[in-house]
């Protein structure tokens, strides 16, 4: 049984995220503001944390800041604000993912299902030259095998090459014409569509939101890059 | 006792009587006093005013200038007579004339030689000029003439109009006078035909003046005298034998009677002559007798009888002496006529002050109409008068009475001269009950013209000042910028003026009569254009300020500065104008800033405050989705509210971006962006959901990339909303085109599909906020896509252009090509 905070100052998401949470199987405590939520945070033992951003006495962020001066839990930011540098500035605090409101509840739920599940168990991955990992997302070169939160993910061998690829050169932003010339091995011309479908196809199975997608990231009219987390 | 007053005061004829009476008085006291003083004069030793009470019965006619005047004439005649006629033998036989000839004719030589002289000069003057710088110029008509003048090199020293002497020759305007040849003759002839007829002439007055000194002297009675000629011992007198024998004359002019002596030079005289102790007395008649007799060898003896009952009629003594016992005997009279007189005159015009001013009847002092006039004014009217009237006495008693023989002639000049002091104290009477009116009423101070001026009307006066006082700080203080042009034109005429005046000084006290004035002129002239140069500097370098500060206020810096204390007057109200300017876009600034910030904020709150109920909406309807609801209805409502949240939360944040976008408020990271790539990936990731809807997708690209300057992710939103429409309008079945290339230095990607319905607003409109293809708004969408869209890419420097034949719609996306 893991124990979630939820901690947003209307009553109304608190009653619906906990009845989400129960429906998991999670146990979930409630807190209305910042002071609240260090308070419980400090008396119980959590496995994650949602926190809404802009709530009375003290807000989200502050208090994502001060839990992350002691503890590791995962902390996923859920805000009315939706600009990219808000969503920026909530990571940068030390939150583990973002959820603008008003969100599916679903997708939370898969969010932190996630984030239960690599603060649980990969906690301690074995990290070898093979492995490369960012966030949730393994890569295993000799297994030739992607896992998302330790399910494997299904691939096809083109769709592993791309992602092989994208890891490999994380971080970096890498056109259509790069991935096909890597990953198909010959000369691009023309071919970018079938590099874009396939790389949809991609985040389809790696994402939660494909159309916020967290890992495989689309830098319009540029190209795509795998995030590091 | 009042009611007398008041009666007196309002009887107009008893108080003209009264200044008849006082005019009366006045004349009286003045006809009695200058009697006194005139007859004092010449009587008494003392001087002024103090004559009407000086003593003057001790003295004697002896003491009169008209005594003096006929002993002197007497004594005159009397040295002629012995001194020159001696006997009517001598003057008729000529020998006395032939004095008189010898003289004449030393005169006519004389006159000759002058004329000689003259009339060389006058040759002279024919024959020079002086020229401009004063030297003589010789105008010679030839070389002859030139030859008679002898000339000296110095001729400076004849440039003026005298004969001047060198070596013993005369010298005028450097030419000999002995070289000058003129018709002497002539001269000396003219000169002795006058002589001769001058001779003749004279021979005969000479004989007339005789005959009258003889008889002047005949007439002599009571003057006795003896002159004797000291050589010949020979005795001329009036007194008889009885003095011809005595030879020593210093012991008759002796005792008590008039009388005086010179003998062998030495003088004598009398005690009467020494109590006649004025300015007539003995020195004037010792020189007397020293120059008529004693110088020309003659002793001379004088007397007059003491005593009036032994003067004898028929002579001027006699006369003199009359006319001085007659009026002392009234000259006492005349005193106490001139005290009483002037008492009853005081008193007088002391009764008309006091009765001055009648009485209206509530016993109020009513003016006379003469008091109209301002009581300084009247002051000053009456002052002059009297002054005049003073001097006038003292004129007409100066001119008239000291010496005048009593007579016609004298009692008329008294009168005039009493006359005049009448109209004096009648001025100063009435000049006295104006004043004594205006006291009662207690307006004296009030009517003068003083007070008028500078007290009544004090406020008007400083108000006048104040005006224009004002007009001039108005010409020199520019702190309003109205009338600049007026003014600087009044400035002009101002310096023109001053540089007028002072140039017209400057010339005029040239040449050195007062280099003062000159100096401080011509300075006052320099300063004045070294002034005028320095506020002009000044004005051009403050234009120059505030010119640059304009530019920079254009260029919305509004940091700059002005000092306004450097600028002239007359800008600073301009520059101060800009000062405020500057403040007040600062402060527009600032505001705007502020508003844009405020604006920003509001559209966060309210979006988070859409949201959040939204949130709970969602959920709550996903939630009601999973309760074992067994009616279908129920489930198909369910489905509605799902449907109609996830409208509304794309409708919010269609909203939010809209706002954001038109107003600016978003942040742009422009990069290079390959419109290739963009394309292909929207391709990527539309594709298959086009192809679901039945619809093609074809693209196309050139091979060179097409890079283009734009916010990679913002592009994408602009794009990915044109792709939205497309999903949204496309006709099943059809095929749409995306097309990317270059154009002139953009770089575009459009997109043509065919619509599905017709389109109901003109394609224009549709960039428009909530403006929709379809206007009975029935498909799903917010409206606001295209207008982001058309925002997004404007904030990129590029161009969003929709167009529409038919049902073929076509939107272009232009951006500006990397270089």
């Amino acid at each position: 049984m893991y124990n979630v905070l939820i901690c947003d100052d209307d009553v109304a998401i608190l009653d619906s995220v906990e009845i989400y949470l129960k429906l998991e199987g999670y146990n979930a405590i409630r807190a209305e503001n910042g002071i609240q939520a260090i308070k419980a945070a400090v008396e119980n033992d959590f496995h994650c944390i949602i926190m809404d951003i802009m709530m009375p006495q003290m807000d989200g962020l502050n208090a994502t800041l001060k839990l992350r001066e002691k503890q590791n839990i995962p902390i996923i930011l859920l805000s009315a604000k939706s600009e990219d540098t808000d969503k920026i500035a909530g990571l940068s605090f030390g939150a583990d993912d973002y959820v603008t409101k008003p969100f599916n509840p679903l997708e939370l739920m898969a969010r932190v299902k996630s984030q239960i599940r690599r603060y649980v168990s990969l906690g301690s991955i074995q990290k070898s030259d093979s492995v490369i990992v960012t966030g949730g997302l393994v890569l295993n070169m000799e297994a030739k095998t992607v896992t998302l939160d330790g399910d494997e993910v299904k691939l096809t061998a083109t769709e592993y090459g791309i992602v092989d690829f994208l890891m490999n050169n994380m971080g970096r932003v890498l056109s259509t014409q790069q991935i096909y010339e890597s990953v198909w091995n010959e000369p691009s011309y023309a071919t970018e569509k079938t590099v874009t479908v396939h790389i949809r196809r991609i985040r389809e199975k790696i994402e939660i939101n494909p159309k916020e997608p967290k890992y495989l990231k689309v830098v319009w009219g540029i190209g795509y890059k795998m995030e590091k987390i | 006792m009042d009611t007398k007053w008041k009666k007196f005061r309002n009887n107009t004829a008893l108080k003209v009587v009264a200044f008849i009476l006082a005019c009366v008085f006045a004349f009286l006291t003045f006809y009695a006093g200058l009697n006194v003083i005139s007859f004092a004069s010449e009587f008494s030793n003392k001087g002024g005013v103090s004559k009407l009470f000086s003593e003057v019965t001790d003295s004697s006619f002896t003491n009169s200038i008209r005594f003096s005047t006929q002993l002197d004439s007497d004594m005159d005649a009397l040295h002629k007579m012995v001194t020159e006629y001696k006997s009517d033998e001598n003057v008729y036989s000529g020998n006395a004339f032939a004095k008189v000839e010898t003289d004449l004719k030393i005169h006519a030589e004389e006159d000759i030689a002058q004329r000689i002289i003259d009339e060389k000069k006058n040759v002279i003057e024919s024959v020079t000029t002086f020229s401009d710088e004063g030297n003589i110029e010789y105008n010679f008509t030839n070389d002859q003439n030139a030859e008679k003048f002898t000339t000296s090199n110095n001729t400076n020293n004849f440039a003026d109009e005298e004969v001047v002497m060198i070596d013993g020759v005369g010298f005028y305007r450097g030419i000999a006078l002995d070289g000058i040849v003129v018709n002497e003759q002539q001269i000396r002839k003219d000169v002795e035909d006058n002589l001769k007829s001058e001779i003749n002439n004279r021979k005969h007055v000479y004989r007339a003046g005789y005959e009258e000194n003889k008889k002047n002297i005949s007439k002599i009675k009571n003057l006795n005298f003896a002159i004797r000629n000291k050589e010949t011992g020979e005795v001329y007198t009036n007194m008889g034998d009885v003095v011809k024998s005595d030879t020593d004359l210093m012991s008759l002019a002796s005792g008590d009677n008039w009388s005086m002596a010179i003998d062998k030079g030495n003088f004598s005289y009398g005690s009467k002559v020494e109590q006649d102790n004025n300015y007539y007395a003995d020195s004037k008649y010792v020189s007397m007798l020293s120059t008529l007799f004693d110088k020309n060898g003659y002793d001379a003896y004088f007397s007059i009888s003491s005593s009036s009952n032994t003067f004898k009629e028929g002579d001027a003594y006699y006369d003199l002496q009359e006319d001085y016992e007659n009026r002392l005997v009234s000259f006492e009279d005349m005193r106490t006529q001139v005290i009483i007189n002037s008492i009853l005159m005081l008193a007088m015009i002391i009764l008309l002050c006091v009765g001055a001013g009648k009485l209206d009847d509530e016993g109020k002092t009513k003016k006379a109409k003469i008091d109209k006039i301002y009581n300084d004014l009247h002051f000053i009217i009456s002052l002059v008068l009297v002054v005049c009237g003073i001097v006038g006495t003292i004129g007409v008693y100066e001119s008239f009475l000291i010496c005048a023989t009593p007579g016609h002639e004298y009692t008329t000049s008294v009168s005039l001269c009493a006359m005049i002091g009448v109209a004096t104290v009648a001025v100063i009477t009435e000049w006295l009950m104006s004043v004594v009116r205006h006291v009662r009423c207690s307006t004296y101070f009030k009517n003068t013209l003083f007070y008028v001026i500078f007290i009544k009307n004090a406020k008007r006066l400083v108000s006048m000042f104040k005006k224009y006082l004002g007009k001039l700080k108005e010409l020199f203080s520019f702190q309003n910028t109205k009338n600049l042009k007026t003014r600087m034109i009044k400035i002009i005429c101002c310096y023109a003026g001053a540089n007028v005046v002072l140039a017209m000084l400057f010339s005029m006290t040239a040449g050195g009569y007062d280099p003062g004035w000159h100096f401080i002129f011509g300075v006052l002239m320099i300063g004045v254009n070294i002034s005028l140069v320095a506020t002009a500097k000044q004005t051009i370098q403050a234009l120059d300020d505030m010119m640059e500060a304009l530019i920079q206020a254009e260029n919305g810096k509004f940091d700059f500065d002005l000092n306004i204390y450097s600028m002239p007057l007359y800008l600073r109200g301009f520059a101060s104008h800009i000062l405020n300017l500057r403040e007040g876009m600062k402060i527009a600034v600032d505001e705007a800033i502020k508003g844009e910030r405020m604006k920003a904020e509001l559209i966060t709150n309210v979006s988070h405050d859409l949201k959040t109920p939204l949130t709970s909406i969602v959920n709550y309807v996903d939630l009601l989705k999973r309760c074992e609801l067994n009616d279908d209805t129920a489930q198909s409502y369910i489905t509605i509210l799902e449907e109609k949240a996830e409208r509304l939360k794309k409708l919010i944040e269609d909203l939010v971006e809209a706002s954001k976008v038109s107003t600016g408020n978003v942040q742009m990271n422009i990069t290079k962006v390959n419109l290739n790539e963009l394309s292909a990936q929207l391709a990527g990731e539309t594709e298959e959901e086009l192809k679901d809807l039945g619809i093609d997708l074809r693209v196309s690209a050139p091979d060179t990339p097409v890079i283009v300057k734009a916010d990679s992710q913002k592009a994408y939103r602009a794009i990915e909303n044109l792709f939205s429409n497309v999903k949204k309008y496309t006709m099943p079945g059809t095929r749409v085109y995306v097309d990317v290339g270059t154009e002139g230095n953009l770089g575009y990607i459009s997109v043509k599909n065919i619509s599905k319905d017709e389109l109901d607003v003109p394609v224009d409109q549709l960039t428009q906020r909530f403006v929709r293809g379809d206007s009975a708004r029935t498909s799903e969408g917010s409206g606001l896509g295209l207008s982001i869209a058309d925002n997004l890419i404007a904030l990129q420097n590029g161009e969003f252009i929709l167009e529409n034949d038919g049902d073929l719609f076509k939107a272009t996306v232009r951006l500006p090509l990397d270089e």
